[in-house]
Parts: C-alpha cells; structure tokens; sequence
C-alpha cells in the first residue's frame, strides 16, 4: 500500500522519542514525539485546591491543551474535556481526596496524529509523576480513505499530516477531487486491551470501525512495550 | 434495604436496585428512549427556530442567516457558525461562577459533525451571493433543562431549525456601489436582479415575498446510552449520567453511514456491546426518521409555516 513517505507499509507506526523531566517545577514532565509530532506534557499533583474546585473523597482532575500559536482553539478544549474524562476513570481519585490533579499540555508541533500523541504522553508523564493509575493506557490514530476510484477503504495507522489533509486534484480540470477521508482515534488499556475511548471524525462505516479496534490491540502493544524500555533506561540512569 | 428514600445519598445503590427489578429511575425499560417533543417556528426575529425536549431535557435552538463578505483567497462556500451554551437556568450545578465547559465539547461536536459529514450542500449556488460574499449560518443553541442526553437534543434542534428555516430574499442583497440597497418601499417581486441563482424557490406568502431553504443532503441522527454495571441503558437522565461507568454516543447519517463514534473515557467495551448498541441504535434511527423528520422530509408539508407541536 501506498503511504506519502514510502518507507513506512500500512500497519507500521513512526519511531518514538521521549525525554522526561523537561519541567523542572512539575512534579513529572515529558517530551515525548511520534514523527515529527511532538508534545510536552507536565503534571503537578496533588497538590492543593481552591475550596471552589474541591470535592470531597476525591481529586479534581483539570486538563488544559494549548496549541503551538500559544492559544487554546475549540478543539484544543474539546480535547481537553475528553482527555479528562478519560483520566477521571483511570487515576485512583480516591487515594487523593481534596486535592487536584493538573495536566498542561503544549502542543510543539504538529505532523499528524496529533490526539493519539497527545494521549500517549499524558499516560507517560503520569507514570513519571508517580501517581496511581489503575491501568496503563495508549492511543492511535487511523486514517481512513476512500478514494473515488477504489472500491474499499484502506486503513493507515499514524498517518501524518500530509496523509490527513491530502487533496487529489484531477489533473484536466484542476477540480478539488477530495476522497473520502475520516480520523479515529482509539484508546486501549494494558490489562485487557479492550477500548477504553473512541473519538471519530468523518463518515466510517461499522466494519472499519472494528477493523480499527482491532488494529489498535496490536499498535497498544508496541507503544506498552516502548513506555516499559524508555521507564528502564530512566531507572538505570538514576 | 430499601433505597428509594435515600435516593439522592446513595444514587448508585438506588439505581442498582431499581435495575434488579428491570426498571430504571424513572421506571423505563432499560433500551427505552424518552418521549420527543418539538415545536418550531418559536422565536419569529430569527430566520428559523425550534425547542426539542427530550423527556425533560430542552433545547432551543435559532438559525440567523447574513451575507458576509469574504477574501479573494478564501473558499467561496457557506459559512456555519455554531454556539451553544448551558444557561444557569438549566441546572442547578451550572452558576455564573462555575462554569463547566461541557457545552464547548457539545459545540464542536455538532461543529465538526455538519461540515465533515455532507449534511448541507455548502457548494450549493444559495450559499454563493457574489464573488464576494458568501451567505453564514449563525446557529444559537441554548440548554432550558438539563436532564441527560443534551448532545442528542442539541442535535436534532439543530436539524429542525435547518429544515424549518425560511431565509427571506432581502439577506442576500448585498449593498455595493453598483447595486441598490433593498427595501427602497418598492415590491421585491418587481425588482430585477440577476445576482443570485434561485435554486429554491418554494413559498410565496400574502405579501408576495420569496423565501429560501436550507439544501439539506442529510439528516444526522444521534443516539446516546451509557452503561451501568453491565446493563446498557439508552438515553442516560442527569441522575444517571452521575454514577454511569461510561457514555457512549452513536450519529448516523439518513444515508446508513455512521458520522461519530464518541465514548469520552470510562470502563472498558468489549465489541459485543458495540454490536449491540449499533443494533439498537439502528432501530431508533428508523423511529426518528419516520416519526419525528418525517414531516421534514414530506414536501407538502414544507409549505406550511410553523407553530406546529408534534408529540411523540
């Protein structure tokens, strides 16, 4: 199958790149790149709370996204709500009662994939932050295209920005030929590797959607496998 | 032990008790949807409007429509514009201080859900005035009572206030140096002007005026459930939404394809329960098309303005 840089088929994912600690005042910070998409993430918690936000018998979770011009878009909240919600179930907010957990994420660049890279490093800087989880949990991207000519859809794990926003203009008319293209992003937990969050964006049918759930068992298990080598090299260094 | 009196201190074991007997906390079923209600052609200052209750919850929406200028580089397409915003008066979680940026979620949700999912024709020649201006659909969605499913009430008034809405021919006058204002006191059917293409032409009032629809290709339509334990329950009231493991929204599209899959965190799924929600919701999708849209689709109806109520 074809992909916009050729060395990569289908089903294979970009290198990874992490770099923890990059904060100095957080509690637990990381860099952390698929590609050339990079994000960096930082964690204070817990830490106090204005009696405003407290809740009894458990931790405030607040997620805030900001995007590389410095400005929160609409989407960037729309990621943050869904990212909290998603940790809300995750992280033992009841060890913490009164008391908040902030995640700051810094959008640095954006080469595709985007979300799946954003959630990738929030479940890194919480584990480097130490605080308790009741699972692991890692995110991928798929791509989903159809183009006018081809009769089934293809699957592209990872896709970068280019792939996202590929236009394909006939070459008499120059008309905008776009094919039908839709984004999923899939979360999945260690334990089980069930989903534990799907957000999609453009038309899929059914039968993709659990081709992509599929996919996502087996692209969780690569990213696991790089948090476990990147936690052992911080640990030998210490 | 009985739980009914402690309903509001211990909710999660109420609703538990309740489901042991097959009933929910309002005493449905647990694939039961709640009753529809809408009513449109409400605020008379917008271009189109409806009020959508869903069981309890409201929804309000309005639709203005203005020409707006564009640059020479820009697309010449529609412009959608979507706000929606949860008042103080709809719960009593939601005050001036704190407010909670669910409603932003909802907002580009719906955002991204109209223009990625072909459900209006932006490329149609109503939304092109000139080379220069482009028509923009403002839409207004405010939440009266919050009781669960808002994403799915907020949805289907959008649609309503689409397919109601009746653009009135004086918006897409546009004043230039080379063209006359409108409403100079003269009878607009009389004056001539070769601006606009009229693709749409289709009510004709006492007064003689022309007004425009709205080139809908597809209706979007949403179905919430959450789960509980392992029930699976359609359409989550406020109450339940709090102790829910996890929410699950499905849009289809009136032409079979699905526009959104969203389940914001929570408990794991395993693919049987996807496959059982995508049967049910299915079977819904088919009620709403032909009971609630079905006037919406049927063009002789179209003809007929507003301050209709349809219960069902």
């Amino acid at each position: 199958m074809q992909r916009l840089d050729s060395e990569r088929t289908a089903n294979q994912l970009r290198s990874f790149e992490t770099e923890f600690d990059i904060i100095k005042s957080a509690d637990g910070s990381v860099k952390y790149s698929q590609g050339k998409t990079t994000v960096i993430v930082g964690v204070y918690g817990p830490i106090e709370v204005k009696q405003k936000k407290e809740k009894a018998g458990t931790s405030f979770i607040e997620v805030s996204v900001t995007s590389e011009d410095g400005i929160q878009h609409e989407r960037d909240i729309e990621y943050a709500i869904f990212i909290r919600n998603t940790l809300e179930n995750v992280i033992h907010t009841k060890m913490h009662p009164l008391t908040s957990i902030t995640v700051a994420i810094q959008i640095v660049s954006d080469d595709g994939s985007l979300f799946a890279t954003i959630i990738n490093a929030v479940c890194l800087s919480l584990l480097i932050c130490g605080i308790e989880m009741k699972c692991l949990f890692s995110a991928t991207n798929f791509l989903i295209e159809k183009k006018n000519n081809e009769i089934n859809k293809k699957i592209f794990i990872d896709p970068l920005k280019r792939e996202e926003e590929n236009q394909i203009r006939k070459q008499n008319d120059n008309i905008l030929d776009s094919s039908q293209k839709a984004l999923v992003t899939i979360v999945v937990d260690n334990v089980s590797f069930a989903s534990l969050a799907i957000f999609t964006d453009g038309l899929i049918d059914e039968n993709v959607l659990f081709r992509c759930i599929e996919l996502s068992k087996m692209s969780g298990k690569t990213i696991f496998n790089f948090i476990k080598l990147a936690l052992q090299k911080k640990l030998e260094k210490n | 032990m009985d739980f009914t009196k402690l309903r509001t201190i211990f909710p999660t074991e109420f609703l538990e008790s309740k489901l042991k007997e097959g009933k929910r906390n309002d005493d449905r079923k647990t694939e039961d949807f709640r009753k529809i209600v809408y009513v449109t052609g409400t605020i008379t200052t917008s271009h189109g409007s409806s009020i959508v209750k869903l069981g309890k919850t409201s929804v309000i929406s309005a639709l203005t429509a203005e020409a707006v200028a564009i640059n020479e580089n820009a697309e010449n397409q529609g412009i959608f514009q979507l706000s929606v915003n949860f008042l103080p008066i709809c719960s009593p979680e939601i005050t001036h201080d704190s407010q909670p940026d669910e409603d932003k979620a909802i907002q580009q949700h719906i955002y991204r859900l109209i223009k990625n999912s072909n459900a209006i024709d932006f490329e149609n020649p109503l939304f092109k005035i000139d080379s220069h201006h482009v028509l923009c659909l403002n839409v207004d969605v405010y939440c009266l009572n919050h009781d669960g499913s808002i994403f799915d009430a907020a949805l289907i008034s959008v649609f309503m206030t689409l397919f109601h809405a009746r653009i009135p021919e004086e918006i897409f006058r546009v004043s230039q140096e080379e063209k006359i204002d409108s409403l100079n006191g003269e009878n607009l059917s009389t004056v001539k002007n070769d601006s606009y293409e009229k693709p749409f032409e289709i009510l004709i009032d006492d007064q003689k005026k022309k007004f425009f629809e709205i080139p809908i290709r597809n209706v979007l339509f949403p179905i919430t459930f959450g789960f509980f334990r392992e029930y699976l329950l359609a359409d989550p009231t406020s109450e339940e939404e709090k102790v829910l493991d996890s929410q699950f929204t499905i849009v289809f599209s009136s032409d079979g394809s699905i526009c959104s899959v969203y389940k914001p965190g929570g408990k794991i799924i395993i693919e049987k329960k996807i496959k059982k929600c995508f049967e049910l919701a299915k079977k819904r999708v088919e009620f709403l098309k032909q009971n609630v849209f079905s006037s919406s689709f049927n063009s002789k109806e179209k003809n007929k303005i507003n301050k209709k109520i349809k219960n069902y």
